[in-house]
């Protein structure tokens, strides 16, 4: 199972200073940055999208940067990114937001990616909203529908570029709640929460925390 | 002034050379389409000729109507109803050689040029190609090619309703107003459409149609991370699109004709 994330003397100035760490199969990570700049940072480095200076990121065991574009492309297929404004494309409508990386990734028939899609927005409590700009939606909807695309390949690495703003307690705890669920619906998928605070995790049970301080993780 | 007129020169060729290399890497990424399924892309294409095409096709039929009309009243004015076959002959050459291509890219980049750079400046703005990215899709694959296949596609089809609605504009004027029949307006025309002449008229559009879009793509992919660029690239988009189109056209018609 190589489902890991590894940092190997990553230099990223200032974030990164020779950082070493390991995030291994099966597991759920903290890790507590100094702020949403950083989370946003770690997220591009672990998609391929920044370069570091020196020092390696493997992720599912590629370093993304020696891959073509379509191996690049194969590896982010297996990482799911659920972003604080869930990161969806502002004219497609929900439901197209959901189908997108279905459509693109997958043989399946049309009509089997749309049930899946509304399977998965139904879970979010986004049901009622398929056809919706994003615009339009409140910025938690925006975030459920975020999180339904983000897990719909059935990622094996999911990392939650989390922010506590803008949801409620209750809908902080469902959306925690899910969270903690899907990684357990596949042995071996490595879920990593990227936070400016773990107290921001609290509810979500316990796990490794690691400090992302002076470039190092602690 | 040597210098700044070098300068200059070397701006305008980095810039050309700058769109050859989208259009060269949209058009790779076709290949990449082919490969791995063509359902989103398709999607994307065909939105795009709704919005450029069918969307523009009442303005353009409107407008065409109204220039078929000008043009053979004009000449009209100056020949006489008698040379209705002449009028035919210069309505072919200013609509099918000229106009037709030219004024159907103008509206095109008036209605979709803007459209085109502004949402793709957006979308960079709010991080939604890095999105596209980390979801493993290609930004090139699924926003640029499709944009530009669409908007060419629908410059080719535009032109060609541009060109029948201005004829049958022009026909129905003198018709109308001066009693010219068919036959007759006929002789003017049909001699003068030679495969050649639509050859030269599809060849514009198609380079029009590319340029345009080509042009807007990369204004809207150009912009840094303040908001006040998004407008910035659509005024940008639609000035050097008209430029372009307005040279190209002289050096199409200067070589062919």
């Amino acid at each position: 199972m190589d489902a890991t994330v590894r940092f190997i003397d990553a230099v990223l100035d200032p974030v990164l200073k020779g950082a070493n760490r390991s995030f291994e199969p099966g597991t759920i990570s903290a890790v507590v940055t100094a702020g949403e700049d950083v989370n946003a940072l770690l997220v591009r480095v672990l998609t391929g999208l920044t370069r570091l200076q020196e020092g390696q990121v493997l992720v599912l065991g590629c370093d993304l940067g020696l891959l073509s574009r379509d191996g690049q492309d194969e590896v982010r297929r297996r990482i799911g990114i659920v972003y604080p404004d869930g990161g969806l494309i502002s004219n497609l409508k929900v439901l197209e937001n959901v189908t997108l990386p279905l459509l693109y990734h997958t043989g399946e028939s049309s009509r089997e990616i749309e049930k899946r899609a509304i399977a998965l927005l139904d879970r979010f409590g986004c049901g009622e909203v398929l056809f919706e700009l994003p615009g339009n939606l409140s910025a938690s909807r925006r975030r459920r529908a975020g999180f339904a695309r983000a897990i719909a390949l059935e990622p094996e690495v999911i990392v939650y570029h989390w922010r506590e703003g803008g949801l409620d307690m209750e809908e902080r705890e469902l959306f925690l709640r899910e969270a903690v669920a899907f990684h357990g619906e596949a042995p071996g998928r490595t879920t990593i929460f990227l936070t400016p605070h773990a107290g921001a995790l609290a509810g979500a049970g316990t796990f490794p925390i690691v400090h992302l301080t002076r470039g190092q993780f602690e | 002034m040597l210098i700044a007129a070098g300068r200059q020169a070397t701006r305008g060729l980095l810039y050309v050379g700058e769109l050859s290399m989208l259009l060269f890497r949209a058009f790779r990424e076709s290949l990449a389409v082919v490969r791995h399924g063509f359902r989103p892309v398709l999607r994307v294409y065909l939105k795009q000729v709704y919005f450029t095409g069918v969307q523009a096709l009442p303005v353009i039929l409107v407008l065409f109507l109204l220039v078929g009309s000008l043009i053979i009243t004009q000449m009209i004015s100056l020949a006489g109803a008698g040379s209705a076959s002449l009028t035919g002959k210069v309505l072919v050459w200013i609509v099918v050689r000229e106009l037709g291509p030219l004024l159907t890219a103008v509206i095109v980049i008036a209605r979709s040029g803007t459209a085109i750079a502004t949402e793709l400046a957006t979308m960079k703005i709010n991080g939604e190609i890095d999105v596209l990215e980390s979801l493993g899709i290609s930004p090139m694959r699924y926003l640029i090619l499709p944009r530009i296949l669409g908007a060419t596609t629908a410059v080719l089809v535009l032109t060609l309703y541009a060109e029948a609605v201005s004829v049958a504009g022009g026909f129905l004027t003198a018709s109308l107003a001066w009693g010219v029949p068919l036959e007759q307006f006929n002789q003017g025309i049909v001699p003068f459409l030679t495969p050649r002449e639509i050859g030269i008229s599809f060849l514009k559009s198609l380079v029009f149609g590319l340029l345009v879009s080509t042009v807007c793509c990369r204004q809207g992919l150009s912009v840094g991370e303040s908001l006040t660029q998004v407008p910035q690239a659509g005024t940008k988009g639609v000035m050097q699109s008209l430029l372009l189109i307005f040279l190209l056209d002289v050096a199409i018609t200067a070589t062919l004709y």
